[in-house]
């Protein structure tokens, strides 16, 4: 059922599951709970149709950190921000999920494998048409990709078509038995009673107001606003949520984007995007998990977008015979490298809360996007091994525009507009918000879903991410509602 | 492999291959001994491989730590590097695969340095620069002192733009953020480079024109402030300049007001906008002086493909994805966030 707060009657509902936010996350979760048979309250503060100005007054704040579009890169309403995604599809890979000894703070309680089976269910929710990632000499890239060797290696992407969740599960959600999607209710308060939340309070921006008592309550409301509704927890008790050690909103990490400079290579590669078999596929040049960990690296991936050729260099220098590895006919070809990296997690890059208020009366809140200095560090060695890794396989040369280092970079990235990290997973109380089932610490029956709880973030868009483990939650709650 | 066969080729066509040929050239990739030349002393052969290499010239031009080159103390660098003894016989191909595996050594051990911005083997850029010697590319490049700057005609005719900008707005804002200047010019010599206020910038050389960039506190310090910057051609090698005119840098205009009624700090006043057919192409054009390359027009939720001119902002529109209906136009800078309404815009 999908309705509106202010078109119905009740004030009061009970139900198993309580879902605040019908974004990727929120519906899937939501529509995998219905089907094994539990009942499910999905609470959307938007409506069908984009924000009006005045539902997007909510997600205005301050920026107290590097620039970042912080209303215009999330979307309030049914379908939440697949209402503007690309599409770009791929699971996190092993490496992120380990714990780095060079990255403070570093690593899952889980490991890939756990997640896997979900990731399988979750190209399935995104209408991804395989789970194959590793495309060994298929052409047409046998003679489009580059050698893997010298720590380098090739990785994949696959795209979603981009599946709108507010267009393509709408009917779903309508049909569904299990399901009632309130429209217009905008969670303003989590009451709490010990150990648990008892109810959630959600309003209308016309004034309505309903309370919804479940036997568990689910944020989905995206990487920045499942702080801030925690944060603005701390209103009713002496403790923000989940914040006992100081965690919540810290962490907060987005995917930068940068292109250091340009690569001569063999013509005609084809790390940029294309379609492949009638599925989209896309390459790129990543760094191998073994040297990740060795070199002390931050994991990233390389694009190469064509250009005209770099004057600075004569073609003809390709000929000489210390480019062995350039196959075409010693046709060099010059190409944009885009790198898109993995920032560590950083304390200081945070939401937090600032003292105006919103037109619901919620604190609105400050983003404080930063990084270590030692991730341009790592980054600059590795665009090091991309560069060794072109001369010495005798594949091309690398071009850096600026040299690597965080003055240089730090203004010229851009962000992927990912917001993750803020509410991030861990084993310990101590360095996390939620436990390894994404349950917050130190309330037997809230949990969160979403790219908050990421506590390390790979290249990887995390939308795939968000949706595998949207799946693995509908298990989880089933199996903890089934036995209590 | 083909590339060997074309460097080879080169060689013998060039007469420079005199070595056996036995060894890197013709053992590793034509399987059969292509040349019964005798070896050549070590000397002998490295000079040959150094006049064989191509391409050469455009790369070590402007590598840094040529001055003060010694043929000699080069020699003998870079035999020590390709683990030749001094009194050895060899063969050119020999020292092409000397050559070859030191260069992926160095990169192997990170041994590098930059020339021309590229990452190169520190063994590379020796050869480099004793290849330039070898070749007599160095001659008076490295030593003749900087010639005397004296005005004159490089190329009748020259046009250049952009030629307006105004204060705090990066003319011809390029993706990374430089400022970018092009100079359409018959017949420069090559390396002929762009000036502005008589320094020099990054240019890229074409037969018909030049591209020139200016970067970071130069391309601030440009924009500061209302101003006109003389742009110019320059031949280095002649020392021979002319001017082609000015980039005028304007007071800014009023900042527009965002949508809760704050002044922008990205976009100016806009004075009108419009939807424009052109072609069977239909574009949204607003008439404003600022706007960062970060912007684009929003019709409702909808951005469309947008670009920067310095002095209107133009959109592609496409009916076709837009829903019916009355949508809000905005300008967003989609880096800052920052949104100035412009209208309504009807899709029936």
């Amino acid at each position: 059922m999908l309705t509106f707060l202010d078109q119905i009657t009740e004030r009061v509902l009970e139900t198993d599951v309580c879902i605040v936010g019908a974004g990727p996350a929120g519906i899937t979760l939501a529509l995998q709970l219905a089907e094994l048979g539990l009942a499910v309250v999905l609470l959307e503060g938007g409506g069908l149709a984009p924000p009006t100005p005045e539902e997007k007054s909510l997600y205005d704040g301050q920026i107290s950190g590097r620039t970042y579009p912080l209303a215009n890169s999330r979307l309030r309403y049914f379908g939440g921000t697949t209402g503007h995604w690309g599409g770009w599809s791929r699971p996190l890979d092993d490496i992120d999920f380990a714990v780095k000894p060079h990255i403070r703070y570093s690593g899952w309680p889980i490991d890939r494998t756990e997640l896997d089976p979900w990731y399988a269910l979750a190209h399935k929710w995104l209408e991804i048409p395989s789970s194959e990632y590793f495309v060994k000499d298929a052409p047409p890239f046998s003679s489009k990709l580059l050698s893997r060797a010298n720590g380098i290696t090739n990785r994949f992407f696959r795209f979603s078509p981009p599946t709108r969740y507010g267009v393509r599960y709408r009917e779903s959600v309508e049909n569904s038995q299990g399901v009632q999607c309130l429209l217009g209710a905008n969670v303003t308060d989590l009451h709490r009673n010990g150990e648990r939340i008892t109810a959630v309070t959600a309003r209308s921006l016309q004034g309505m107001q309903i309370e919804v008592r479940a036997r568990c309550t689910v944020l989905a409301t995206g990487g920045i606003e499942n702080a801030r509704i925690l944060l603005n927890s701390a209103e009713r008790s002496e403790d923000a949520l989940g914040n006992q050690h100081d965690w919540l909103g810290r962490g907060f990490m987005d995917h930068p984007g940068w292109s250091p400079g340009v690569v001569v290579a063999n013509k005609g590669l084809a790390y940029h995007r294309f379609k492949h078999d009638g599925a989209p596929v896309m390459p790129v040049l990543g760094i191998a998990d073994e040297v990740l960990l060795n070199e002390k690296l931050i994991n990233c991936c390389g694009l190469l977008h064509p250009i005209s050729f770099d004057k600075s260099i004569q073609q003809d220098y390709f000929n000489n015979p210390w480019f062995d590895g350039m196959a075409s006919a010693g046709e060099a070809s010059s190409y944009r490298l885009q790198l898109i990296f993995e920032p560590s997690p950083c304390r200081d890059s945070r939401v937090q809360l600032t003292d105006k208020t919103d037109i619901l009366g919620l604190r609105k809140l400050d983003l404080h996007w930063a990084f270590n200095d030692s991730d341009f560090d790592m980054l600059a060695r590795s665009i090091d091994r991309f560069a060794s890794y072109l001369g010495q396989s005798g594949m091309g040369r690398l071009k850096l525009r600026k040299p690597v280092n965080a003055t240089n970079t730090k203004k010229r990235i851009g962000s992927g507009l990912h917001h993750m990290g803020t509410t991030r997973m861990s084993d310990d109380p101590a360095t996390g918000v939620v436990d390894s089932n994404c349950r917050v610490f130190g309330v037997d029956n809230l949990y969160i879903a979403g790219s908050s709880v990421f506590p390390s973030v790979g290249f990887s868009n995390p939308t795939l991410t968000i949706v595998a483990l949207a799946c693995r939650m509908a298990n989880h709650l089933n199996e903890e509602l089934s036995t209590s | 492999m083909t590339i060997y066969r074309r460097a080879f080729n080169r060689y013998l066509a060039s007469g420079l291959l005199i070595g056996g040929g036995a060894g890197f050239i013709a053992g590793r990739h034509t399987a059969r001994d292509v040349s019964s030349a005798a070896p050549l002393p070590v000397l002998g052969a490295l000079r040959e491989a150094a006049k064989a290499a191509v391409g050469v010239h455009q790369i070590g031009l402007t590598a840094p730590g040529l001055d003060g080159f010694s043929g000699q103390s080069a020699e003998r660098t870079l035999l020590a590097r390709l683990a030749l003894e001094p009194g050895a016989l060899v063969h050119t191909s020999e020292i092409f695969a000397a050559l070859d595996q030191a260069i992926k050594t160095d990169y192997a051990e990170h041994n590098t340095v930059q020339v021309n911005e590229y990452i190169l083997s520190s063994t590379e850029a020796l050869f480099l620069t004793y290849a330039l010697v070898q070749q007599g590319l160095d001659g008076t490049t490295f030593t003749a002192p900087v010639p005397e700057i004296k005005e004159g005609i490089i190329s009748a005719g020259a046009r250049f733009g952009p030629t307006y900008t105004v204060v705090g707005q990066i003319f011809n804002e390029q993706p990374d953020g430089h400022g970018g200047i092009w100079v359409v010019a018959q017949n420069t010599p090559p390396g002929t480079i762009i000036t502005i206020n008589g320094h020099p910038i990054k240019t890229r050389w074409k037969a018909k024109s030049l591209t020139g960039a200016v970067y970071d506190e130069e391309l601030q310090e440009l924009i500061a402030r209302p101003a006109k910057h003389e742009v110019s051609m320059l031949v280095p090698a002649t020392g021979i300049r002319q001017v082609v005119g000015q980039l005028t840098v304007r007071p800014r205009p009023p900042a527009a007001l965002l949508e809760d009624g704050t002044p922008s700090t990205v976009f100016c006043e806009v004075k009108k906008w419009s939807t424009l057919v052109s072609k069977g192409k239909e574009t949204v054009r607003v008439d404003t002086f600022c706007g960062p390359r970060t912007t684009a027009v929003y019709i409702g939720d909808t951005a469309l493909t947008t670009r920067i001119l310095p002095n209107k902002i133009e959109a592609m529109l496409d009916r076709s994805v837009l829903p019916a209906g009355e949508h809000p136009v905005r300008l967003i800078d989609t880096l800052s966030g920052e949104a100035v309404a412009l209208g309504t815009f009807t899709v029936n």
